[in-house]
């Protein structure tokens, strides 16, 4: 994926004018990226519908995007992601063992050196997330990125559910003290 | 932000995803009717956003831009008429006694000018507009005939589009296309007593009609029957 933040902006802006060429530009530029992110989450033929439905909202919201709060690639992805996350609570339990194989949380295998090419925000994030106690940056991550639910990371941690939600809100206070 | 503590773990977890179908489910509702907490969940979702940066990408199957095409070739949704109008038709019987009556007087002025025969008592006629006193169309129904002619007095619509009529029947059944508004006289089909006591509505379709035989915009102009003769 070699479109910039400036490209990807201007595809959606056209999306906006209901632009069907821009639209296709857009779905090449992004759609590899958004369903890696889905399919961390779900199961191949649940990740491809949720990936489906993502565009079509991606479509018709796209006048909605402000570039003045994020990234277009990253208002993207968390509508990609929320759909996920809405399929995977509706679906069923889910235990963590179910959960589509081979991919690992991406910031746990990240060499911190190959950080340097990443964004100051993507930097300091890691920052905060390595001064949280090791079970709060684990839950907080397997969350974030394969959709855990809290009882999959009380299963996953032996921990009781009560005891795993202590550490989600905590950690995310934390977190969120650390980046202000 | 001034967040209650709780909302605030709230709108982080929500962010995260790890709420259960239902708090998700309620939050998604709350965040709706609630500024406050919908901005601390953007807030969240941005704070936590550059984690994706370092999401490899996966190639989705071949032919799915194909299925999300076909998804946005859908026609244009329905606009339930019905539930549209009956705010205004509240207000407009709520003011029967005053602007009801001006409404029927409006209608019967109109009459003497568009029914160029004499009426006959089953002659009827609407003003179909936007208030009281600002009449755009005037629709005249012969019921004994089952005959109706609409006439533009002030309406004329933007290049490119028709201004369509649609009768609702007082069950609140679906809007029936009454076709694009034009000169002439038209018959009307159905029960006597629905087409007497229907709503007429306009709305502005694209040029020809709508293409999905429902209307595809709110209406413009709306009125009721009123009796011609004395």
């Amino acid at each position: 994926m070699t479109a910039s933040v400036s490209e990807l902006a201007n595809l959606l802006a056209r999306v906006a004018k209901r632009d069907r060429a821009a639209f296709t530009l857009l779905y090449r530029a992004t759609s590899p990226k958004l369903y890696g992110v889905v399919a961390r989450i779900l199961p191949s033929g649940e990740a491809s519908e949720v990936l489906q439905e993502a565009y079509v909202k991606i479509w018709d919201r796209a006048a909605d995007f402000d570039s003045t709060r994020g990234s277009p690639l990253a208002w993207m992805a968390t509508i990609a992601r929320n759909r996920a996350l809405d399929e995977v609570r509706r679906a069923r339990p889910i235990s963590l063992e179910d959960m589509p194989e081979g991919f690992e949380p991406a910031a746990d295998t990240e060499d911190p050196l190959a950080s340097r090419d990443r964004s100051e925000v993507y930097q300091a994030l890691l920052r905060c997330l390595g001064g949280l106690e090791a079970d709060k940056r684990e839950v907080i991550l397997l969350a974030y990125y394969r959709g855990a639910s809290r009882e999959a990371l009380a299963a996953k941690f032996n921990a009781p559910v009560g005891t795993v939600k202590t550490w989600l809100r905590r950690g995310l206070a934390q977190l969120k003290d650390c980046l202000s | 932000m001034t967040l209650p503590a709780d909302d605030e773990g709230l709108a982080a977890e929500f962010a995260l995803g790890t709420l259960d179908a239902t708090e998700r489910a309620a939050v998604a509702a709350r965040r709706q009717r609630e500024p406050e907490l919908d901005a601390a969940i953007d807030a969240w979702d941005a704070r936590l956003a550059p984690l994706l940066e370092v999401v490899g990408g996966v190639s989705p199957p071949a032919d799915l831009f194909a299925r999300i095409e076909a998804r946005l070739a859908t026609p244009p949704p329905v606009v339930d008429l019905t539930r549209l109008l009956s705010a205004k038709l509240a207000r407009w019987r709520a003011l029967a006694g005053g602007a009801g009556a001006l409404a029927a007087a409006l209608a019967a002025a109109l009459a003497f000018v568009v029914v160029s025969r004499p009426a006959g008592p089953h002659q009827f006629v609407a003003a179909l507009q936007k208030s009281a006193d600002d009449p755009a169309f005037a629709m005249t129904v012969d019921l004994d005939r089952l005959e109706f002619s609409v006439r533009p007095v002030a309406a004329q619509a933007p290049a490119g589009k028709s201004y369509e009529l649609w009768m609702i029947a007082p069950n609140g059944a679906t809007p029936k296309s009454l076709g694009v508004i034009a000169a002439g006289e038209r018959r009307l089909a159905g029960d006597k007593a629905n087409v007497r006591n229907a709503t007429y509505a306009v709305t502005l379709e694209p040029e020809g009609g709508s293409p999905t035989g429902q209307p595809t915009s709110a209406p413009v102009f709306f009125g009721k029957l009123v009796p011609v003769g004395p």
